[in-house]
């Protein structure tokens, strides 16, 4: 059943003539059938057409052609196979390589000569078999990360929450050394998340104290040292990974200043080394607009964005920003017109849209602060 | 279901019940069934060429024995009898029952590496020449027992007669000892094409160098059919041999092509596959194995039909192409719901017009000219009276009253014309008669169309006959534009809005595809192929757009005279433009083409390019050229 209907009413509100219609109809039904309808938040009996069709309507007439200009030319949406792929690439083009590199330092070889000798192979299954990965939230995906690496990672090395708690450490432990020995600890800890667009939620220090994923898992880590002594798993200074299947350039770069400032503010930390990977990293261009370092002002990424930037302006209710004040403000914004930490990104994914992509992609409100938003993505959103 | 028309490459319809349902039979009847060397199709070899698109592979899927099983398993459905009655008349068939074991064996695969291995050209031919065997004799037991209704115990292979001592080479003469015998020989080349390293020829393994010649030892096939014991003789289509290197291609035809050989072997080519020579079909040019057309083995062209019977074949065309239409538009399904499933409805013949305000502006035009050349009122008058009177005879129904007035304007310019040639009178004369008396007729009445289409965007290219000419007998251009259209149909389907498209529209639509076919060319030789077209096209153009209309409808080709054509060397860069521009539907050639007394190569531009440059498709209109112009047109004059 082609969807009819709403091709003649996305027709209709966009003013478009037959053969305009014919070329965006192309477009819109392979666009649809291939990405946009495995969107996981659309209500029942809506898909993207239909979504459209009312995300097009809340526009005023001469500003609906970049409302769609903005969908077709800069929207990034990360398919459900789009993510298992980055999520299948994980072991193999992240961890492996690094493990190879670390094997090939201990035993004195090139990394290359590393799976030539028994030696070498029995090496890297061992210190693979000390690496732990722990899921920082549903988005990391743990499940389609046992089924992909089912005979290469065990079930007692992967975690699916960050809140382990003492048993559960024990029980790590206690396999982990019935299958390499009493002096067995895990060596590399991996936390896993699915995205980060601003890197600043990850771990801060407001009011001089820790928050953040990090801050938690740095003081599970220690209570559980102190509570089980010999019993805990991990190594002292251990390193700490972490891994973003998709992460932002801005993102990324933000991270890395805050490693460094963990790496000094946090109190005898218990980790060593903190590398940041991801399995995507999107382009330092994908953001429809930046903040002028001088100015404070949204500018354009590009000149043709400078339209896009208008829609965020005028297309807006203060309502959403007033909803997550606190939060906003803690980034350091006044509003919400291009997202949380101001990311203005155009971008999608799969499960759920970040906030900070564009509200206008995602945001549904009554309008009691400017105009009422009507989502085309709509965002589920666990801050209300 | 997306636009049907728009799916390329029949063979990746997995389910055969879905594949029978679109695929129209016309290729069979046209291309095999009429084709003169119908009896020795399934014993020699034969050649069976196209360009990209024109339904080889089709052909192929069509004819496999599983597929024809298929069909005849249920002769209630009407489909199915029209397949099988197509299918008979190409000679797979005899009174319901098959006649042919046929296999498709795929060539694009890795067949061409083997001639990359570092042995010599008989060794690497011979590797890839059992492989294609082991594979042809796997893919045919295959599709013998692929619908369920025999055993592999029900097969048997006959051997040609003194042919026993090779019968312990295939594996014997029962289904299992072949398969198990071609899968050896085929795990064994497999390892020599796949591995990293290319083993030393003393290292081969055994299976891969003990003689092996199924094509040679095969003269038929028993098994069971229905209850009953049947013969039937095996055929193997290697498609896209193109594939292949040109001299592996060339080793495989020759050892293809021994006469003793009683499997049949079909090679489906593209064009460009064959030298520039046999491309152009120049006088001699033949494959260089000492073999002939027609005697050791049969050429089906799928587009290009015999000389001289270019007309013939746009008819057969328009049946095929209709038939495809007819098919695939049901497929549609907001077109179905709406029980809009005719494509001449849909895509109606129906006269355009002009406005008022053109019509008058264009009058005014032709009033002009006639003072300026001097032509009486009463000339005029005259001239008028014909046209009305030929158009109130005409059968066509474009006859509007723009048309009138474009053709009194053809004529008036002739009148001037001849009368300008007209050797001067020693007496002053008012009005003199032309020698040649002049006549409206339908060339004059289709300039006149061409000439409003040039003049004032009148539409010339529309209804369902014109988009199967604009196709050059290539169903897959065909598919190309009634996709286009059938996709602007749809959207007036869901917009609620009348069904059939303007011709209007209709000419936006194909000239905007053929814009973009002809800017996605990226064949070898596509710059100077573009540029040769371009050249021809404008001459064209100039020519047509000409007042008097002296070729009528118009030209849309060249012509070197032939004893000029023949003198072009068989290696010269010229050729192999040419050639590619065959290949790939930017010309077509016609050798031998008489007019005015003489013999010429005709090169007609495609439709593709007619729609894009406003070009007649009328046959026939043509500007005398050299060689040297060619060559300039394609760039090649510095080369």
């Amino acid at each position: 059943m082609i969807n009819a209907l709403a091709l003649n009413l996305i027709a209709n509100v966009m003013d478009w003539d037959n053969e305009r219609a014919t070329a965006e109809y192309a477009w819109l039904r392979l666009m649809s059938s291939m990405k946009y309808d495995g969107y996981s938040d659309f209500r029942a009996g809506v898909r993207f057409l239909e979504s459209l069709v009312s995300w097009l309507r809340q526009f005023d007439q001469q500003d609906r052609e970049t409302a769609y200009a903005l969908v077709q030319e800069r929207l990034v949406y990360i398919s459900t196979a789009e993510m298992q792929r980055v999520i299948e690439n994980f072991i193999p083009e992240t961890v492996t390589p690094y493990l190879r590199k670390a094997v090939a330092a201990a035993l004195g070889i090139k990394p290359y000569e590393v799976w030539r000798t028994p030696v070498g192979a029995k090496a890297f299954n061992e210190r693979q078999r000390c690496c732990l990965f722990v899921g920082l939230s549903d988005g990391s995906r743990i499940d389609v990360l046992r089924r992909a690496n089912a005979g290469r990672l065990s079930q007692e090395q992967v975690v699916p929450m960050l809140n382990v708690d003492n048993e559960k450490w024990k029980g790590l432990g206690k396999d982990l050394r019935d299958e390499l020995g009493d002096h067995a600890r895990f060596q590399d800890v991996y936390l896993i998340d699915d995205f980060t667009a601003s890197g600043t939620t990850f771990i801060r220090f407001p009011k001089g104290e820790p928050k953040g994923k990090l801050a938690k898992f740095e003081r599970n880590v220690q209570e559980a040292r102190v509570a089980l002594k010999d019993e805990f798993p991990v190594a002292d200074g251990y390193t700490l990974h972490v891994h973003h299947y998709v992460s932002t350039a801005q993102a990324h770069q933000a991270l890395q200043g805050r490693i460094a400032e963990a790496a000094e503010k946090l109190k005898n930390k218990s980790y060593g080394d903190a590398p940041i990977t991801e399995g995507l990293r999107l382009p330092a261009a994908l953001p429809i607009g930046a903040i002028d370092v001088e100015t404070g002002n949204m500018t354009a990424m590009a000149r043709s964005d400078e339209h896009f930037l208008d829609l965020c302006g005028t297309y807006y209710d203060h309502q959403l920003f007033k909803r997550l004040e606190p939060h906003c403000r803690e980034a350091g914004q006044d509003d919400m017109k291009y997202g949380y930490a101001d990311c203005a990104l155009p971008l999608v994914l799969e499960h759920n849209t970040p906030n900070n992509s564009i509200p206008i992609l995602w945001a549904e409100t009554e309008g009691k602060l400017g105009r009422r938003m009507r989502s085309l993505f709509l965002r589920r959103d666990r801050h209300g | 279901m997306a636009n049907p028309f728009l799916r390329r490459a029949t063979e990746y319809v997995r389910d055969d019940a879905s594949f029978l349902s679109i695929v129209s039979p016309t290729p069979l009847t046209t291309f095999l069934a009429k084709n003169k060397h119908k009896d020795d199709m399934f014993e020699v070899p034969v050649r069976i060429i196209g360009s990209p698109g024109s339904g080889k592979t089709m052909l192929a899927t069509l004819a496999e024995f599983k597929m024809v099983e298929a069909i005849l398993r249920d002769l209630s459905n009407p489909t199915n009898r029209t397949l099988a009655a197509a299918l008979a008349k190409a000679g797979f068939l005899q009174s319901e029952v098959p006649r042919v074991a046929a296999v498709r064996v795929p060539m694009e695969s890795e067949y061409r590496e083997f001639w990359e291995l570092p042995y010599e050209p008989a060794v690497r031919t011979k590797l890839a020449f059992w492989l294609v065997q082991a594979r042809a004799m796997l893919g045919l037991i295959r599709n013998l027992t692929a619908n369920g209704t025999r055993g592999l115990d029900d097969i048997r292979f006959v051997p040609r007669a003194d042919y026993e001592a090779h019968l312990e080479q295939i594996g014997g003469l029962t289904a299992e000892g072949v398969r198990d015998r071609a899968l050896a020989v085929q795990r064994a080349i497999y390892s020599i094409g796949a591995g990293l390293r290319p083993p030393k020829l003393a290292d081969l393994p055994e299976d891969a160098t003990a003689p092996y010649a199924p094509f040679d030892a095969i003269q038929r096939l028993s098994m069971d059919w229905q209850g009953k014991t049947i013969e039937v003789s095996p055929l193997v289509m290697l498609d896209d041999v193109h594939a292949l290197h040109h001299d592996q291609l060339e080793a495989m035809f020759e050892t293809l092509s021994h006469r003793e050989m009683r499997f049949g072997r079909w090679m489906m080519m593209r064009l460009d596959a064959l030298s520039p020579g046999a491309v152009l079909r120049s006088p001699g040019a033949q494959p260089s194995h000492g073999r002939t057309t027609g005697r050791d083995f049969v050429d089906i062209r799928m587009q290009v039909v015999e000389e001289g019977k270019k007309g013939a074949a746009r008819s057969q065309f328009r049946t095929m192409a209709k038939d495809m239409a007819k098919r695939y538009l049901p497929l549609v399904e907001t077109l179905r719901n709406r029980g809009a499933t005719d494509i001449e409805r849909l895509l109606p013949s129906e006269s355009p017009t002009v406005s008022a305000g053109q019509l008058r502006t264009f009058a005014e035009k032709v009033d002009r000219e006639q003072a300026k050349l001097g032509v009486s009122a009463a000339r005029r008058a005259e001239i008028d009276r014909l046209v009305a009177d030929f158009l109130g005879r005409s059968t066509s129904y474009d006859d509007g009253p723009e048309v009138a007035l474009a053709m009194v304007r053809i004529l008036l310019h002739r009148y001037a014309v001849r009368i300008a040639r007209a050797a001067p009178s020693l007496f002053e004369e008012f009005d003199p008669d032309p020698k040649t008396p002049l006549k409206a007729d339908a060339d004059v009445a289709h300039g006149a169309r061409l000439h409003l289409h040039h003049e004032l965007g009148r539409p010339f290219h529309f209804g369902i006959e014109d988009v199967c000419d604009a196709s050059n007998e290539n169903a897959e251009v065909f598919l190309q534009y009634a996709g286009e259209l059938v996709a602007n149909v749809e959207t007036r389907a869901i917009r609620n809005d009348e069904l059939p498209l303007p011709a209007r529209v209709q000419q936006n639509v194909l000239s905007g595809k053929a814009r973009k076919i002809m800017d996605g060319w990226a064949f070898p030789q596509a710059i100077r192929v573009r540029s040769l077209v371009d050249t021809i096209a404008k001459d064209c153009v100039e020519e047509s757009r000409l007042p008097n209309a002296p070729l009528g409808a118009g030209a849309n080709a060249v012509a070197i005279l032939e004893e000029e054509m023949q003198t072009l060397s068989l290696d010269d860069e010229l050729g192999t433009v040419l050639k590619h521009a065959i290949a790939n539907g930017a010309i077509t050639i016609e050798r031998d083409y008489g007019q005015g007394g003489k013999l010429w190569a005709l090169i007609e531009l495609t439709g593709t390019v007619s729609l894009v440059y406003g070009l007649t498709y009328n046959r026939g209109g043509f500007l005398p050229k050299r060689v040297g112009y060619l060559r300039e047109a394609a760039g090649l004059i510095d080369a």
